[in-house]
């Protein structure tokens, strides 16, 4: 089996990328996503997106919305790696001008992300994020 | 291929809990998951808990807001098994009286599950579940 390299490593470029992200622009980011068929995102946008063209797609669209922004940092809650699988679970905190905003302002994700072995690197294979950081009323399960 | 197998009945035993669940009770899906120090859960409702002192809490509260309900049905987006863990990312439908809501409403939740063989037996370490399952506007990740 191919060595890979450490996932550490690959999350601290993930959150770099976050930071370009940030300031609108999803190519960083992209890198570490696998570009198979099989890949899937739930980003706190857009419903699922699956295969490598749509989920590419939902990254434009959740990028451009961010301007003058930074990736502040990244809290680990769990972190599980096997030899076929891994994943981790964050909160991340970052601050953004966002849409029609010009101030600059706060924002929380919780992540979900799923990595793969691929070519000797961990690649994304899922991402899941949401910004349900702080209690919230049933009720808002109704409204989605 | 057994192990493959074993994550579909795992999930096919995850939807008759779930409908015990939406009528009010959270112990049949409380014991599909794992009981150890690693398992964590990031529900609609609030943040990630992890341990399973806190994830049992945060079920018994999220089942104590939903009320005369069922599991209507789910619709697989991707999955993918290994020895060691498995995930799959679904919609899942369901309706059930919500909060204060006196009516029973349809809902949909976007889930990932990721899941763990413990001592023979598949169980879930890790599940997010949001109601994103339609466009938000950007500002909506905006902490305040």
């Amino acid at each position: 089996m191919t060595a890979i390299n450490d996932l550490d490593e690959v999350l601290e470029q993930f959150h770099l990328g976050q930071d370009e992200f940030a300031k609108g622009n999803p190519e960083p980011c992209k890198k570490f996503f696998s570009h198979r068929e099989d890949v899937t995102l739930n980003n706190p946008l857009s419903p699922p997106a699956r295969g490598w063209d749509e989920v590419a797609a939902t990254m434009d669209r959740g990028a451009a919305p961010f301007r003058d922004g930074k990736f502040l940092s990244a809290e680990t809650i769990q972190k599980h790696v096997t030899s076929e699988l891994a994943y981790v679970v964050e909160i991340e905190r970052g601050e953004a001008k966002v849409a029609g905003r010009e101030e600059i302002t706060p924002w929380a994700l919780r992540a979900t992300m799923i990595f793969r072995p691929e070519e000797g690197t961990w690649k994304v294979v899922h991402r899941h994020a949401d910004p349900i950081t702080t209690e919230q009323p049933a009720e808002s399960v109704v409204q989605g | 291929m057994a192990a493959v197998d074993n994550v579909d009945e795992l999930i096919e035993q995850f939807h008759l809990a779930s409908d015990e669940f939406l009528k009010g009770n959270p112990e049949h899906t409380k014991k599909l998951f794992s009981q150890r120090e690693d398992v964590t859960l990031a529900n609609p409702f609030g943040p990630p808990a992890y341990g399973w002192e806190r994830v049992a809490e945060v079920m018994d509260h999220a089942a104590s807001q939903v009320r005369d309900g069922e599991f209507v049905g789910s619709e697989t987006i991707a999955k993918h098994v290994t020895a060691e863990l498995a995930y799959v990312v679904r919609i899942e439908r369901a309706k059930a009286k919500v909060g204060g809501r006196g009516e029973i409403t349809p809902f949909a939740l976007r889930v990932t599950m990721i899941f763990r063989p413990e001592d023979g037996e598949w169980k879930i370490v890790h599940r997010h579940a949001d109601p994103i399952t339609a466009p938000r506007p950007a500002e909506s990740v905006i902490q305040e």
